[in-house]
Order: C-alpha cells, then sequence, then structure tokens
C-alpha cells in the first residue's frame, strides 16, 4: 500500500450511530472470496467499471439497471429481484456498496436497495478512489454467478422516499427541508425551494427531515450520512428534487 | 460489433485519446459543460482557407469516460471525412448515439453527445467570424454573437462556449 495514502480513523472510533453500515477497504479485501459477500460498484461514469474493477465484484447502474425505462421511477419488484438474482445474491447475502464521486451513486443504489427491503447492505468506506488510491488489485474481468434466491419486497415509497405533494405539505408545516445542492445552484444563480435548511443549519436527529438536490443522487449521500452515521430517525429522499419542482407551475421558490 | 467489443472500443478511446491537444493554429477553440456531473471538453477547429470544410480538429478535456471516449471517437472520425461545415451540423445527437453504441450511450445522453454539441459550436464560431470579419464587424460585435451560440444550446442540458467549464464545475 503506498506511503501517500493517508490514514483514517477506525469507523468504530469515529462515533457513528450505525457504524456497522460501513466496511474499510481492508475488510472488504479480506472478504473478496466469501461467497455471503456481494461487492456491488455503482457509478455516474458508465463505463468506469469497464475500466477496472476490485475483483469479483458486480456492476449496478444506475440508469440502466435501476430505473424504469419508460416512466420516471424506478423498476418494480419483480425487475429489481430478478436483477438481484442475476448478480448471484442471496436472502443471505450481504452487499458492499462502492463507486466513484465519494460513494454518491452507490448511496444512491444502496437508497434504492432499501426502498425494495433489502437488508445486509453496507458501505466502503471511501469509496472506489480510496480503493484506488491504497494500490489494491484492480481488475477488468467480469466475474459470473449462479443465479441467485433472494426475495425482495414491494417497493415501500413511504419510509424512505417523498413525493412533492408531501414536499409541499412538509413545507407548509415548516419542518425541515435539505438542500444538498452547490452553494451556486442553492443561491439564486439558481433558486431553491422555500424553507430549505443546507446542511450547516443546525439539524437535529429528532427533526423530520426532506432531503433534495437536483435529481435525488446527491440527496440520497445525505440520507444515508444523516440516518446511519448521524442517527435521523425521519430522513426521507425527495427524488424527483429540484428538477421535478423547479417546473412545477406555481411551486413554491425563493431567492436568498 | 457485439457489447463487448464496443464497451473495450470506448475504453480504449478513453484511455489512449487520438488527437487530444490544442491545435496550435486553430480557428476557433471551444469549450463545452456538462453540468450534470462535469465533463469538459475544449474542441479546436482548424478550417480549410477559402472553403467551409474541417481541415483538422483536436480536443481537450475531463471528465467521465464515455465524454472523453466520444471526443477522441469524434475528432477521429471528423480528421478522417473533414467534413463541410453544413455535414458536421447535419450529424445529430442520435446518430452520435448509434455511432458510440446506442445500448451504452442512451444510459448518458448529455455525456456522449458533449464533444458532438462543442464541435458544433466550434463550426458555428469560425463561420460566424468569417462572415462577421468580412462584414467588418468589430470584436465586441463578434463577442455578443459567440454569446448567442451559448444560448443555442439552452435546453439541452449541455453549456457551450463562454462560461462552459465553470458552468459543468458548479456542481
Amino acid at each position: 500500500m503506498p506511503a501517500t495514502v493517508a490514514p483514517v480513523p477506525d469507523i468504530e472510533a469515529r462515533g457513528y450511530a450505525h457504524p456497522d453500515v460501513l466496511v474499510s477497504t481492508q475488510w472488504v479485501a479480506d472478504h473478496l472470496a466469501d461467497p455471503n459477500v456481494r461487492i456491488v460498484e455503482s457509478d455516474e461514469d458508465v463505463l468506469l467499471y469497464e475500466t477496472g474493477h476490485i475483483p469479483g465484484a458486480v456492476k449496478v447502474d444506475w440508469v440502466a439497471d435501476l430505473n424504469d425505462p419508460l416512466t420516471r421511477d424506478y423498476i418494480d419488484q419483480p425487475r429489481f429481484q430478478r436483477l438481484l438474482r442475476s448478480k448471484g445474491i442471496n436472502d443471505r447475502t450481504t452487499i458492499v456498496f462502492y463507486g466513484d464521486k465519494n460513494n454518491w451513486w452507490a448511496t444512491y443504489a444502496f437508497w434504492v436497495f432499501r426502498l425494495f427491503g433489502v437488508e445486509n447492505l453496507r458501505l466502503m468506506d471511501g469509496g472506489r478512489l480510496r480503493w484506488a488510491e491504497e494500490g489494491r488489485e484492480i481488475v477488468t474481468a467480469a466475474p459470473r454467478y449462479a443465479e441467485g434466491n433472494i426475495t425482495v419486497k414491494d417497493r415501500d415509497d413511504v419510509r424512505n422516499r417523498v413525493f412533492r405533494e408531501q414536499v409541499l405539505q412538509h413545507v407548509k408545516s415548516g419542518k425541515r427541508l435539505v438542500d444538498v445542492r452547490s452553494p451556486e445552484e442553492y443561491r439564486g444563480e439558481r433558486l431553491h425551494m422555500p424553507e430549505f435548511y443546507q446542511e450547516e443549519n443546525g439539524l437535529k436527529p429528532g427533526d423530520d427531515v426532506i432531503v433534495y438536490c437536483r435529481i435525488g443522487e446527491r440527496s440520497s449521500h445525505t440520507w444515508f450520512a444523516l440516518t446511519y452515521l448521524l442517527g435521523f430517525g425521519s430522513v426521507r429522499n425527495y427524488d424527483g428534487s429540484w428538477t421535478e419542482w423547479g417546473n412545477l407551475v406555481k411551486a413554491a421558490v425563493e431567492k436568498p | 460489433m457485439d457489447r463487448e467489443t464496443r464497451i473495450a472500443w470506448l475504453v480504449d478511446h478513453a484511455q489512449r485519446p487520438r488527437f487530444r491537444g490544442n491545435l496550435p493554429d486553430a480557428d476557433a477553440r471551444v469549450p463545452g459543460g456538462n453540468p450534470g456531473c462535469g465533463d469538459i471538453i475544449t474542441m479546436y477547429l482548424k478550417a480549410k482557407e477559402g472553403d467551409e470544410r474541417v481541415a483538422a480538429v483536436s480536443f481537450e478535456g475531463v471528465g467521465c469516460t464515455l465524454s472523453q471516449a466520444a471526443a477522441s471517437i469524434l475528432a477521429e472520425r471528423t480528421n478522417r471525412l473533414t467534413p463541410t461545415f453544413a455535414e458536421v451540423l447535419a450529424f445529430s445527437y442520435e446518430e452520435m448515439l448509434d455511432l458510440l453504441g446506442r445500448g451504452i450511450a442512451s444510459s448518458r445522453p448529455q455525456c456522449a453527445t458533449l464533444a458532438l454539441g462543442t464541435l458544433k459550436g466550434a463550426v458555428k464560431t469560425v463561420e460566424m467570424n468569417r462572415k462577421l470579419r468580412a462584414a467588418g464587424h468589430t470584436d465586441e460585435e463578434i463577442a455578443e454573437l459567440r454569446r448567442a451560440i451559448a444560448a443555442q444550446a439552452e435546453g439541452t442540458g449541455l453549456v457551450i462556449g463562454e462560461g462552459a467549464e465553470q458552468a459543468a464545475l458548479n456542481l
């Protein structure tokens, strides 16, 4: 491992609410041959997996695999179950996500998997970049696994997901809405939804929180951090996000 | 070309880009950005003297594998065919997806078409500069018209022309 890679504190020592949801790159390296672990790469870059990936890792693409091909929505239960089985995933499999862009798309896939009630999900701390910077093995050969037998539930669009009408009610009742887009998007070169609170604005774990960004992927990262690392009990991701809200006729918009 | 061969071809172009670098005597240098994921392509275009035809192109860029592969493939194709300006402008975004492989590229259409949009912007820049120079227009007037080129990209999700790099990085 190159000496240039800065050491990071042990996950257990960081004070996270649910540290077990994160695994280290070393943990992944130690479980490459574990038949009960499936490593899943989820990237923004559609061809990054093909340039090389963690040995044994499978690819899940957020557009080609998770999005419904016609409607702006996610695939249904039968298709999702077929997808996971095609990756050799069983009911007892521990699924470890990693990806590019600071695990944005890995947490996005994590969030979608949670919509279907999939348990045993983990995120590789540091993502693809840390694995690469540590000089760990990267391969191009795609693995083949025997068909899995996982059974997934119907998609639950209530617990972790929220739609525009609910967002509107949430805003009207003065509850917390977190905008996790860039400062330029949030200031009014780019406008924002009303009653927003950016991440530094003193949220409390007991707050009922909705997170949004442009299409819901950055906010899925925040959903992950608030829920699993900071222990918030009620965080929902508005995947319609600014793309939907900013185009809704007469939707309330603020500019700071 | 089967899917695996096509993926290998795209990855090869991204990892060993053809015609990458600036073109010192270019008639146009036009940046394009994809704010969706931060891809940037800067296209250099040299036109044939006295002819409405591309003589040579090159590009610089950063971004995802597909956006950089697309720029390399488009630059290679353009240098091989040396198309007329009209042919570049007529080459559609749909045709670009077909060139790259619709099965892969259609899931990231903005990444796939950024290079083409930027190349079209470079052609329009050269066309406009020639007309304006012939008509005796001032540099300020030329700058204003270049801003109009940038505005043409509105609604495509891409930003072509002045300010494109910054727009792409403002995520």
